[in-house]
This record gives C-alpha cells, structure tokens and sequence, in this order.
C-alpha cells in the first residue's frame, strides 16, 4: 500500500503544556485509521496540525511528498488544505444556507474569489454535489435549510462537503460524539465506504473503543501525547485499553457494553 | 439502516428516465443552470434590496445636492485644516474643565439609563418575561421613544426643570434607556434556550436563572453595547453644548463663533483623546472578563 501521510516525531507544546509530546504514524491510501485515547490526549491537536489549524512545534509531516509541517506561506497551507478534507464533531454548516450551497463550499477552495462572492458555482461543481447528495441519501432535500435537518442528516452533509473537496485525506474530529446510535452507524458507514470506493486516506478520532474496533484498518492508541498503540484492532487487549484510558476495564466495560452501536 | 444507498438509483436525476420524485426536485434556471437555493425562501431579502435601491435614489433624487457648490468647496478644505493646526493653548483650564462637565453629565445619563433599561429589558426579553403580554407593549413604547432624539428630549425637560445639566441629563437618559433596553432586550433574548432548559431542569425560578445564567451569559455584549452608548451620550451631551447646554460643546461653538479655530481643535483633540482613551478601557476590561 501506497503511503499518504507520515507523521514523524510531532510535538506541540502551548508554553509550559504538553498537548503532544512525540507522535509517529502513517496512514495509506484507502486506509481507515482511528486514533483513541482519553480527552485531553491531544487527538484533536494531531488532527489539526495535520491540516496546519494547528502550528505544530516540531517534527515532520510527510503529505504528498512534501514536510508541511514546515509550510508557512498562507497561499501553500490554502493549497495543502483543498486537498485534507475535515469532519467535525459539531458538524459546522451554515445554517442558513440551503443543504446544496453547504455541500458546494467544499469547493470554495478551488474557486477564484470573484466566484466564490458571487457563488458561482460551475454546473459540473453543481453536477458532483446532487450526485454525492443523492449518494449520502439527502437528494430529497437539497434546498432545506441546513439548520433544520436532524443531527445524523447535518453531519451526512458535513461528509458531503468533504468530499466534494476531492481530498486525498480525510480528517474525522469525533465525527459522532453527538449523534444517536443509529445515526452514527450511518455516519460510520458513510465514512468507511468513502474511504474504500475513492481510496482516501482516513483519520478518526473517536471516544468509542468498540466503534473504532468496528471500523478501523488500524487503531492508535494516544496517551498523554504519545502513540502507545500502533496495530490492527485485534491486537487491542484489554491491558492494552487500560494502558491507554488508565483506567481498570471493569470501569470502562460499563460503557463498552452498554454501549455497542452495531 | 437505510440511507446508505450503494450504487443504486444514483443516475436517476440525470438519466433520460422521467422523475418520479414530486418532492424537491432540482431547480433551474431559467438559462438551464441549477439552482443552489430555492429561490421562494430567499424572496423577502431580494424584495428588501429592491427597496432600498428605489427609495435610495428617490432620496437622491429629492435632496437635489448641488454638486458645484460640493466641488467648489474642496478647495476651501486646505485653508480650513491650516486654522485649525494652528493651535492654541488660550483658557485652557476652562476647556478642559468644560471637557470634565461633558464627561460628568454623559457617564451619570448612562448610569440612570442602565439601571431602568436593564430593569425594563427583564419584561420586555420574551424568554423571561413574566408577563407574556407585556414585551410587544414595551416594545412599542421604547420605539416611540427613540424615535424622538435625545436633543429634543432635553429641549422638552428645559421646558419643565429650567436650564442646567439636570436637564440634559434626565433628557439623555429618556432616549439612553430606551436603547438600552432593546439591546439588552435583544442580549437576552440570544441567550441559548438549552441553558435555561437545564437551570430550570434544576428547579431554578425565573429570578434565579435570570442573574446566575442569563446575566452571566450576556455580560460581554451588555458591555459592549454599554460602551457604545457611553460614547453616544458623549456625542449628545457636546452637541448639546453647541446650542448652549454648557460642556464642552459650548466652547468649540463659541470659539468658531469667535474664529479662534487653535481653541477650537485644543478642544476637539481632547474629545478625541477621551474617547479614544474610553474605548481602550472598555475593550481591555472584556478581554479580561472573557
């Protein structure tokens, strides 16, 4: 397998906080990798510095043949982020826009300024967002405002507006962490399928061990900003996740169990 | 779970096959392009647009500006700026204590207007008002207040109390605590509803869930729009200065009268320096209570 995205020795330090202290991982094309790990293990922080949100306080990032970590003009990071994809948590549409005009902002980054004020769109940018509506099961409701949709249908939108980026990467910060259990197995789904049929590179970060044992090609394990776990699911133990959350299973298992979406 | 259609009908909106879909169809053009938004739910912001253009230009139309007199006057502009560079020091004690009247009278209006606006706007915002009747009264009322300006509300208490600073003050404090009151109004009115939700979950009273959680959450907006009326009422209370309410108003007024323009700009330097100086505190005073 073709590698995309390599990560080697990531550090971000806030001042005296070490929100990462030292990740390294790859992920390849058409790879789903989840990254675990308790809250405050600078998941979201590796994500982001991915797609350069973030300023990353050192090491390498290795994205199509290129270290952007060490980007700095805003032209470069603007072309580095058409290509990375994002999914977020709290879905962030307008929502007073219409389902179409949220999906067809993925393509704002490919636009040139006049047009995208004007929003115009090209027929075939138009052509691509009905079609991945319709693929994603919202055809029906294109020009609803993005803000009455359910929750499960606003997130299908935000997987929309990633893909019409064409990325060659796909960033998922929680991508379900405040959906329903059936509306995160659509979600789920959605994702993984992407990720397969156009052979995007996937990073999830999840809060549901068994979700991410569910869908992951590979699972890594973040604890206080170190990669303590790099491997397929089935070699996630139960000391492994106590390694990871610190915690005795017992107290986490009340989750898991309870807990099972598929 | 359905929803994740694979393959399946994905060429059907395009394909020859007819639509059997009646719901949403995709929208044209009427030069065959698709549309992004339906254009029956964006109708009321283009017909505002219109509007405005037409009575626009009907206001351009009707003032009949007269554009040589504007273009004439242009040269004049150099001259004017070299008066006033020439700056004079003359009575400056009196200036500036004129500047210290003005500050006096504007910081006391927004004070009266805070509280009673504030009081007000706890009726008036929808979300917590006790009264469900009360808020369209109010409202109505406050317009009808703001729609008369603070110069002529002061005009209209002189009439009752005689001249002095009260007058501007009770004056400026009428149409302050109207605007006060629909802002704050307004503040807590975007106070999330999920907030509320979960205090009143907790067996909170509406008192309660008004100063532990709505107050809290609105404060940085209550400040900002505070600031902006300070520094209205400062405009005010100067341009009531210029028609004789004392402060100092009078003196730029009196000085141009007198063509001392030097005097003039002392003072107007100074009005710069404070509101500048007023807008830098309050905006390091939010920063901090973020």
């Amino acid at each position: 397998m073709e590698s995309i995205l390599r990560i080697e020795h990531l550090r971000k330090y806030y001042g005296e906080t070490k929100a990462v202290e030292d990740v390294s991982f790859s992920v390849n094309k058409g790879e789903l990798v989840v990254i675990i790990g308790p809250s405050g293990a600078g998941k979201s922080t590796v994500l982001r510095c991915i797609n350069r949100m973030i300023d990353p306080t050192d090491g390498s990032i290795w994205f199509e043949g290129a270290d952007i970590a060490k980007l700095t003009s805003e032209k470069e990071l603007k072309a580095l982020r058409r290509r990375i994809g994002m999914i977020f948590q709290s879905f962030n549409l307008v929502y007073r826009l219409s389902v179409f005009q949220n999906v067809l902002h993925g393509r704002l980054g490919y636009m040139s300024t006049m047009d995208a004020v004007l929003g115009k769109y090209s027929e075939e940018d138009k052509r691509k967002a009905l079609e991945l509506l319709d693929m994603i099961g919202l055809k029906d409701m294109i020009y609803k405002r993005a803000g009455d949709l359910s929750g499960g249908q606003k997130q299908r939108v935000g997987i929309a507006r990633a893909l019409m980026q064409d990325p060659a990467l796909l960033l998922c910060d929680e991508p379900i962490a405040s959906l329903d259990p059936a509306s995160s197995k659509i979600i789920m789904d959605q994702i993984q399928k992407m990720t397969k049929e156009r052979e995007i590179a996937c990073i999830v970060n999840l809060h549901q061990v068994d979700v991410a044992k569910t869908y992951a090609d590979r699972i890594v394990g973040i604890h206080k900003g170190e990669v303590v776990f790099d491997d397929v699911p089935e070699k996630l133990d139960e000391a492994m996740i106590e390694k990871i959350y610190e915690m005795p299973i017992q107290e986490l298992t009340v989750g898991l169990e309870k807990g099972k979406v598929s | 779970m359905e929803g994740i259609v694979v393959g399946g009908n994905r060429q059907n909106i395009f394909g020859p096959e007819p639509e059997e879909k009646q719901s949403s169809p995709v929208l044209l053009h009427r030069d065959g392009k698709i549309r992004t938004a339906d254009p029956a739910k964006s109708r009321g912001i283009k017909i505002f647009l219109i509007l405005f253009l037409i009575v626009g230009c009907g206001a351009m139309y009707t003032m009949n500006l007269d554009w040589a007199q504007l273009a004439g006057g242009i040269s004049q502009i150099p001259a004017a700026i070299a008066n006033l560079c020439e700056i004079d020091f003359y009575q400056f004690d009196v200036t500036f204590s004129a500047l210290f009247e003005s500050i006096a009278v504007s910081i006391l209006a927004t004070i009266y207007s805070l509280i009673l606006g504030m009081f007000l706007a706890v009726f008036m915002a929808r979300n917590i008002t006790p009264f469900r009747w009360l808020p369209p009264i109010l409202s109505a009322f406050f317009t009808f207040l703001r729609a008369i300006p603070s110069t002529i509300w002061v005009l209209l208490i002189l009439v009752c109390v005689g001249f002095g600073p009260t007058a501007g003050i009770i004056g400026m404090s009428i149409s302050s605590m109207a605007f006060f009151a629909k802002s704050m109004c307004q503040c807590f009115e975007e106070v999330s509803n999920d907030t509320i939700e979960a205090l009143k979950a907790m067996g909170a009273g509406k008192i309660k869930i008004f100063f532990r959680a709505i107050l809290p959450s609105a404060f940085t907006s209550l400040l900002a729009w505070t600031s902006i009326n300070f520094e209205s009422n400062f405009e005010s209370s100067i341009i009531l200065g210029t028609v004789g309410g004392g402060g100092i108003g009078y003196v730029v007024s009196n000085c141009m009268g007198r063509y001392s323009y030097g005097q003039a700009m002392v003072a107007i330097l100074l009005m710069l320096a404070f509101t500048y100086i007023m807008e830098i505190g309050f905006t390091v005073f939010k920063e901090r209570k973020k």
